[in-house]
């Protein structure tokens, strides 16, 4: 962390998200409309802190890690990353702005290069981002031990490794720029089952030791719960209910957490959802949200947990 | 429960090249029952597909059975000829794969495509096959008039029922998941292993359930047999493998799903690169309970995180 960052982050938090907006359009032969996928989306991200952004497929989230990397104009509303709003950023400080906001990919197969060794890919990375650094080598060999792997995998090529230890690799590469947040777009869901939770705790070690901000988009509830600090639900391109983890799981409120909640696979089958509660919720969901007044409901003030209702509803 | 419909005994596989042979499945053995839900759990590469498909005898080359039995109700199924194997499967096991849901003939109506199933293995009129096929899909409650649909009118999600209800067609007594809503999200992975138990209860058929997410197997299964390199490595009822496993590749394994109660613990999973080699045969331990002796220590149990 350099000085000016540090400054930066006392006075504002890392990601600073305001009423995002983002629709795509959809055009047939007869009509052309807008189809909304992020709707008023307000989301902070405190430095050291990791949000994780849960939803099904289709419900904004990957649209809005999309506009944090600077891959999607957002059509209103601002995003602040360590108190810069990130509009219209252009060369040398778009570039910038891209070492200090990294991803990881679901896909540890696709996103290093497959010609060239460990080596040369984190090498290229700290030229780009960290040209002041003359030891590269000895740099090298503390980023892949810092994510749990030993120097010798520095000399191997992408396919001699596992998908465990590409994603580490990816995550030492996005490393080698210093960034103060990671956007992790369904890091683990590729990877063999016994190592996913490996690499969830090595970005959990990255937001101690480092005071990254995560913002950690996934499908999945439990992992959700196991790796950030909160939770923000999204539904139809509106985060509905936002809280801190456990909190927010325990004792979800809007219908659509609860229906995700009560659809996780569990052995006791305890609080499982039958079809009619399921159908109930349903019901409540296209309610709620085709009200015209929804409002934010606090639901805990301690632990940030908020409800998006209409104003009617009693929560 | 007793009456065993599918026994594995001893089955190798290997994929054989010129300059070596990979086994894809060592020496497994398991027993189905009649009306059971049995899993086979294990990662990419573990072998639990190779088996399922070992079953079904849809193994192509380089792949060889070098060894061992597959018995379906007494009968060897690696002895049938090529009509009689064709007789066998659908009427008496059917399976679906991971992407079922593409495997519908993006051309066809689905209502063309049960027919095609129904008659092709069980003859009569179309109109008697239709009528078979609303039942069907009334089961997995989707609308009979769906059947007038093309696949790509439905979504994925009713297309995975639509192929499950497919499979329940000739009332098999086996019917082989081989990850069945692994690609779907979770309130429909829930729909679809609702009609699986329903279909169950109400057609007896015995299900082989082949997955890499614990929490689903223990959720669905009787009996679990975890898998790691081709090999069985624990055996055991689904109560008695979640809170008392003893092979370390098991913990493992139910350790790399966190929980949605209790407190936050600490999970380790499985340490990158650890390998376990020379897996032994089982072991009985008692209550059903097999498992494969391991010299590797038992994994930290946690900390609070």
């Amino acid at each position: 962390m350099t000085s000016t960052t540090t400054e930066k982050t006392v006075i504002s938090p890392a990601v600073n998200i305001r009423a995002l907006s983002k629709s795509y359009n959809s055009s047939s032969l007869f009509s052309r409309k807008k189809v909304p996928a992020l709707r008023n989306v307000d989301l902070e991200i405190q430095r050291g802190e990791i949000v994780a952004l849960v939803g099904e497929s289709g419900s904004g989230k990957s649209t809005l890690a999309r506009c944090l990397a600077l891959l999607e104009t957002p059509d209103s509303g601002e995003v602040l990353v360590n108190g810069q709003n990130i509009a219209g950023l252009k060369g040398a400080a778009a570039r910038e702005y891209r070492s200090d906001v990294q991803m990881v990919f679901q896909d540890p197969f696709g996103s290093l290069n497959p010609t060239f060794r460990v080596e040369h890919i984190l090498e290229r990375s700290l030229a780009l981002h960290q040209p002041e650094i003359k030891s590269k080598r000895s740099e090298m060999a503390k980023l892949v031990s810092t994510v749990g792997l030993s120097p010798d995998v520095l000399s191997s090529f992408p396919h001699e490794l596992s998908g465990g230890q590409r994603q580490r690799i990816a995550i030492a590469r996005d490393l080698a720029a210093k960034p103060s947040v990671i956007l992790a777009d369904e890091p683990t869901s590729m990877l063999d089952v016994s190592v996913r939770i490996g690499v969830l705790n090595l970005l959990h070690k990255l937001r101690d030791e480092r005071g990254i901000a995560i913002l950690y988009v996934t499908h999945d509830l439990a992992s959700a719960r196991y790796l950030s600090d909160r939770i923000a639900v999204l539904n139809e391109g509106r985060i509905v209910e936002s809280g801190e983890s456990v909190q927010l799981l325990e004792n979800p409120r809007h219908p659509y957490t609860q229906l995700l909640v009560g659809a996780v696979p569990n052995p006791d089958r305890d609080g499982s959802l039958d079809a009619s509660k399921r159908a109930a919720l349903r019901e409540q969901i296209a309610r709620w949200s085709s009200s015209s007044n929804l409002k934010k409901h606090v639901i805990d003030e301690a632990n940030q947990h908020w409800v998006l209702a209409d104003e009617s509803e009693t929560i | 429960m007793s009456v065993p419909v599918l026994e594995v005994q001893d089955l190798t596989v290997e994929y054989v090249s010129d300059e070596r042979a990979v086994r894809g499945a060592d020496r497994v053995s398991f027993t189905i029952h009649s009306g059971e839900i049995f899993g086979l759990a294990g990662e990419s590469g573990c072998g639990k597909s190779t088996i399922a498909n070992s079953i079904m005898r849809l193994l192509k080359d380089p792949a060889r059975i070098t060894r061992g039995k597959i018995l379906f109700d007494g009968k060897d199924v690696l002895g049938m000829a090529e009509a009689e194997l064709r007789a066998w499967r659908w009427n008496n096991v059917a399976m679906v794969f991971q992407s079922a849901m593409n495997s519908l003939n993006p051309v066809t109506r689905i209502g063309e495509q049960f027919v095609d199933v129904i008659r092709t293995h069980r003859g009569g009129t179309r109109a008697a096959a239709m009528q078979r096929a609303e039942e069907l899909l009334k089961m997995v409650r989707i609308d009979p008039a769906r059947l007038r649909a093309y696949p790509h009118q439905l979504s994925g999600g009713q297309r995975q029922r639509i192929v499950i209800a497919m499979a329940c067609a000739l009332n098999p007594r086996l019917l082989v998941l081989d990850e069945p809503t692994t690609a779907l999200d979770v309130v429909v992975q829930q729909e679809i292993l609702e009609q699986i138990r329903e279909l169950q209860k109400e057609l007896g058929f015995a299900i082989l359930f082949i997955t890499h997410d614990m929490s689903l197997m223990l959720e669905l299964s009787n009996r679990i047999g975890i898998m790691y390199g081709g090999r069985i490595v624990e055996l055991a009822p689904s109560g008695i493998l979640r809170h008392g496993s003893r092979h370390p590749y098991t913990q493992a394994l139910l350790g790399a799903f966190p929980p949605l109660r209790g407190p936050k613990v600490k999970l380790t999973g499985l340490a990158e690169g650890v390998k376990f080699t020379n897996v032994q045969d089982l072991e009985d331990i008692g209550e059903g309970h097999w498992v494969a002796p391991s010299n590797q220590p038992v994994l930290s149990q946690g900390e609070a995180l």
